[in-house]
């Protein structure tokens, strides 16, 4: 009986360690994956991705008028072809990169340009760029 | 009930009592707007009992939307029972109108996780989950509730069958599906979009999570390993940065779209 006892308050002994080994382990954890998850939140809220039936010349005439709806941001330089880049007023920019997508689409596709381009102007530019897309095809969507 | 402040309050009971069709605290809200209103209300309250039967029937997941979907015809009733029964009934109307707002949750509802010493509101750290539902939207922009609505639906359908949107009296509610299959899927988080008028044709968009499922590993079933984690995080914020780029695109002169959360707030610039 006694042997029972013992045996049952020494497994009770190894679950408890374990457990708050687990917890140690928990928290070490959750502290890696704050570091992580808050980046790819971020990360993801930075780029867009837009679908249209526009051709390329319309996206350009587009990215035009959303930059003109943004108080203070510009149409840059083309970088290459095919891309546009659009200067945000609180410094850096955006590369607009336009390509045809196999059902006969447009992708358009924004990524920032230089790390100090602000969340908050990229998303606002973001919305800009939907409404100057649906002001020509109603149908483009975000994706 | 003359004013426009009865039409505010018949709007609040209406929308409290469809919400509260779909929870467990039914009785209690119950049993408050029975003593509120008196037996004037009786026949309500048995036709109430039925919508509870009905909803209570349907899949958990469909709960909150039908409810939801009810309160137009619920308001439609209160009112014919303001006008059969005028002053009898009006302050009951103002103190279960009272009673309902208070019973609405500032942020999170079903499924909080327990804070374990952490506080939103000093600023220490908060769990990984509480960090997740705490993040949201908020707007301020020229549109009407139909254009957003359906700016509402067009950022959910950026989830493909992940989620569920169905659209009510006072606002968007958008049930994500995070499983692989959406007829054994979890439902989680559940978001509501709420609308409300404000100066100059202008629209306050908010949301809020209403409702969510925590996960943790556990090492031989009952040790608890790693970080709980929100079912439905990934869907959850990629439907906040559609929806943010939606109604950005609704409004994309004045309109002020911000997104708020922990990680968001801090640092912010002008736009």
């Amino acid at each position: 009986m006694t042997a029972l006892i013992l045996l049952a308050v020494l497994l009770l002994a190894v679950v408890l360690v374990l457990w708050l080994v687990g917890a140690g382990i928990t928290n070490f954890v959750e502290a890696v994956f704050d570091q992580a998850g808050g980046a790819f939140a971020r990360r993801g809220r930075r780029r867009a991705s837009f679908t249209t039936s526009l051709r390329a010349a319309d996206v350009r005439a587009a990215v035009s008028e959303a930059a003109a709806m943004l108080p203070g941001a510009r149409v840059g330089a083309e970088p290459a072809v095919g891309r546009q880049v659009v200067l945000l007023p609180s410094g850096g920019g955006v590369v607009i990169s336009v390509a045809m997508s196999g059902d006969g689409l447009t992708r358009v596709r924004l990524n920032p340009d230089g790390p100090e381009v602000q969340d908050d102007a990229l998303a606002r530019f973001h919305g800009c760029m939907l409404a100057a897309l649906r002001a020509r095809d109603p149908q483009s969507l975000s994706r | 009930m003359p004013g426009a402040s009865a039409e505010v309050v018949l709007s609040r009971v209406a929308v409290g009592l469809s919400g509260a069709l779909a929870t467990h605290g039914w009785q209690y809200v119950r049993s408050r707007a029975a003593q509120d209103l008196g037996g004037a209300a009786d026949g309500f309250l048995a036709g109430m009992d039925r919508h509870r039967e009905v909803i209570s029937s349907l899949p958990y997941g469909e709960r909150v939307s039908a409810a939801d979907e009810l309160a137009p015809s619920i308001r439609a009733e209160l009112e014919l029972l303001d006008q059969e029964h005028g002053e009898a009934i009006a302050p009951g109307l103002r103190s279960l109108s009272a009673f309902l707002q208070s019973r609405e949750p500032a942020t999170g509802g079903t499924g909080r996780v327990a804070p374990r010493g952490y506080s939103a509101d000093d600023g220490r750290r908060l769990p990984r989950v509480e960090r997740d539902v705490n993040q949201g939207i908020s707007a301020e922009i020229r549109a009407d509730g139909k254009s957003v609505a359906a700016a509402c639906r067009r950022a959910a359908e950026t989830l493909g069958s992940h989620a569920r949107v169905g659209v009510g009296a006072a606002g968007v509610r958008v049930e994500i599906l995070p499983g692989m299959v959406q007829a054994l899927s979890r439902v989680s988080p559940v978001v509501f979009i709420s609308m409300q008028a404000v100066a100059d044709g202008r629209l306050r968009v908010e949301t809020r999570v209403e409702g969510w499922v925590t996960s943790q590993s556990t090492m031989f079933g009952i040790i608890p390993v790693g970080p709980k984690t929100l079912v439905g995080r990934g869907h959850y914020l990629r439907f906040l940065s559609a929806l943010e780029t939606e109604l950005g695109a609704l409004d994309p002169g004045a309109g002020a779209v911000r997104r708020r959360g922990p990680g968001f707030d801090a640092g912010r610039g002008p736009l």
